[in-house]
C-alpha cells in the first residue's frame, strides 16, 4: 500500500530536492526580493524537512517546504528592502515598433511596473510573481502554500488593482 | 468578491469590452502582464545544488525517527530487553557500517573517534568499552583516539595498537593499509610487526609488505571528499569509485589491472573522478547510466 518514497533514503531525497530547489528558490526570491538571503533560507527549510523526514507524510512534504521558507521568511528577513529585475534578453511588447519615443515610453513603463512589484506585500508579490514568471496556476499555488485557491485570487486580484492603480498615467498608451 | 473575479477574468482572458475603459483597462494589465512575466527568477543549477547542500548539512545529521515508528521501536526494544538482559549485558556488540557514497562519524564512549569511509563496518562492545578499548573494522576508517588505554583495531589481515594517536586504517579483500597521522602506532600482522610514527604508512598488498613515501597531511584525503593513491593497482582504485558513487566499472580485457595509479579523485564529480583516472593512464571511458566501460 505504502507506495510513497520514502524521504529519510538520500536517494528519494535528493530527487524530492532537485524536483523542488528551482521553485522554492523562486518563491523565496519573489517573497522576499533579497538573492543571497534567499538560497540560505532555502537551504536552511530543506535541511528541516531533511532532519523531520520520519514524520512528514511524502504528499504533504512540499507543502511542508513552501510553509517553512514562509515561516524562516517571516522569522527572518523580512526587514530587507526588496530588489527584483528583468530578465537580460526581455523584448518589447511591440517587437517591431523601433520608434525611440515608443523605446523610451515601454522603458518607463518597465521601471515603474518592477518598483511597484516591489512595494507589493510579500503574499502579494509571491502569487503574482508565481503566476507570472513560474507560469503557475492559481491552483498549484494554493497547493503549495496549502491554502484555498480563493485565497490565491484573492491576492493575486489585490496585486493586479494596485499595480493597475499606480499605472494608471500609462492607460492613454 | 465580484470584483475579484471580475479583475481576474479581464487578466486571465481577456475579453472585449464595450465602452472605452473597459479595452483600455484590458490593455493595462495585458500589458502588466507581458512584462511581469519578464522578471527573472534565481537560476539555480538543481545537480550542483544538491551537491552541495549534500556535502554541507547531510553527512552531519542523521534523520530522526518519526514519533509513531520511534514508539513502537522503543516498545520492541524494552520487550527484547527483558528476555535478552544477561545475554544483552554480556555480549551486546555495536555495530556501525556505511553504504556506498556514504561516511560517517562515531563517537565512541571514550570520546574517541572513529570516521567510516564508504562500505565500511565496525564493532565493539559499548558495556566493556572503558575497560578494553578494542574494536573490529572491515573497510577504512579514521581515528582519532583519546589517551588511555591500549586502543585495538583488529581486521582480517592484522591487528593496529596504540596509545592516543590519529590514524587510518584501510582493510579490504588483499589490501591492508595503516597510515599514522599523529603518535605512534603498532601495526601486527601475520607476516610483520611495525611500528609507525607520524607521516608514515604500511601497506600489505597481496601478502606482500609495499614500502610507502612519508607524507605530511594531518588528516585522509577522504575526509575532504577525495580519494588519494599512491602507486595502488588500477583494479583498486576502480573498486574505490565503484564504492564513492554508486556505479559498476567494467575493464576492458586488454588493460592491465595490476597497473600502477597514483593520483586523487574527487567524491563529488564523477566526470572529473574518471578523467583522473584515465587521462594520465591514456585510457577511454565511457559513462552508461550507472555502468562504466573502459578501454585501451
Amino acid at each position: 500500500m505504502d507506495t510513497n518514497p520514502n524521504l529519510c533514503e538520500e536517494q528519494a531525497f535528493g530527487r524530492f530536492y532537485k524536483d523542488h530547489i528551482q521553485s522554492a528558490t523562486n518563491f523565496a526570491y519573489f517573497k522576499s526580493g533579497d538573492k543571497a538571503g534567499s538560497s540560505d533560507l532555502v537551504q536552511e527549510a530543506f535541511t528541516k524537512l531533511w532532519e523531520n523526514c520520519g514524520s512528514v507524510d511524502y504528499n504533504k512534504a512540499k507543502s511542508y517546504l513552501f510553509t517553512s521558507i514562509n515561516n524562516l521568511f517571516l522569522n527572518t528577513v523580512r526587514h530587507r528592502k526588496v530588489v527584483l529585475n528583468y530578465a537580460k534578453t526581455a523584448p518589447y511588447m511591440d517587437i517591431d515598433n523601433k520608434d525611440p519615443e515608443y523605446v523610451i515610453r515601454e522603458e518607463e513603463f518597465k521601471a515603474q511596473l518592477l518598483a511597484a512589484i516591489e512595494e507589493l506585500s510579500p503574499h502579494q508579490r509571491e502569487v503574482f510573481l508565481l503566476n507570472r514568471v513560474e507560469g503557475k496556476k492559481y491552483r498549484e499555488i494554493a497547493e503549495m502554500l496549502d491554502v484555498s485557491v480563493k485565497t490565491v485570487e484573492k491576492h493575486m486580484s489585490a496585486a493586479l488593482r494596485t499595480l493597475k492603480t499606480k499605472l494608471e498615467d500609462f492607460k492613454k498608451f | 468578491m465580484e470584483e475579484n473575479k471580475s479583475i481576474l477574468q479581464q487578466f486571465d482572458k481577456p475579453y472585449p469590452d464595450m465602452d472605452l475603459t473597459g479595452i483600455e483597462n484590458a490593455k493595462l494589465l495585458g500589458k502588466i502582464g507581458f512584462y511581469s512575466s519578464q522578471i527573472s527568477g534565481l537560476e539555480v543549477n538543481p545537480e550542483h545544488s544538491w551537491n552541495d547542500f549534500k556535502g554541507r548539512y547531510m553527512d552531519k545529521k542523521v534523520p530522526v525517527i518519526s514519533l509513531n515508528r520511534r514508539m513502537v521501536i522503543q516498545f520492541a526494544a524494552v520487550l527484547v530487553l527483558g528476555v535478552f538482559l544477561s545475554w544483552f549485558f554480556l555480549l551486546n556488540r555495536e555495530v556501525i557500517s556505511t553504504q556506498i557514497a556514504e561516511n560517517k562519524t562515531v563517537i565512541l564512549p571514550d570520546n574517541s573517534e572513529v570516521v567510516l569511509n564508504s562500505e565500511s563496518r565496525i564493532s565493539y562492545k559499548e558495556r566493556t568499552w572503558m575497560s578494553d578499548r578494542s574494536l573490529k573494522l572491515d573497510g577504512e576508517a579514521f581515528f582519532k583516539v583519546e589517551k588511555g588505554q591500549t586502543f585495538r583495531v583488529k581486521t582480517s589481515h592484522g591487528m593496529v595498537q596504540v596509545l592516543g594517536t590519529q590514524f587510518n586504517v584501510n582493510s579490504r579483500n588483499g589490501f591492508f593499509e595503516v597510515v599514522c597521522f599523529e603518535g605512534r602506532v603498532l601495526v601486527k600482522s601475520e607476516q610483520e610487526s611495525r611500528e609507525l610514527t607520524a607521516g608514515k604508512g604500511f601497506r600489505i598488498l597481496d601478502d606482500k609488505i609495499v614500502k610507502l613515501p612519508d607524507f605530511t597531511n594531518a588528516s585522509p584525503d577522504w575526509l575532504a571528499r577525495e580519494s588519494s593513491f599512491v602507486a595502488v593497482p588500477l583494479i583498486r582504485v576502480f573498486e574505490e569509485l565503484q564504492r564513492q558513487y554508486d556505479v559498476k566499472v567494467i575493464l576492458s580485457e586488454s588493460i592491465d589491472e595490476n597497473k600502477l595509479f597514483s593520483g586523487t579523485i574527487t567524491h563529488s564529480d564523477l566526470e572529473k573522478a574518471l578523467q583522473s583516472i584515465c587521462l594520465p593512464l591514456k585510457l577511454n571511458y565511457q559513462v552508461n547510466d550507472k555502468t562504466i566501460s573502459i578501454s585501451q
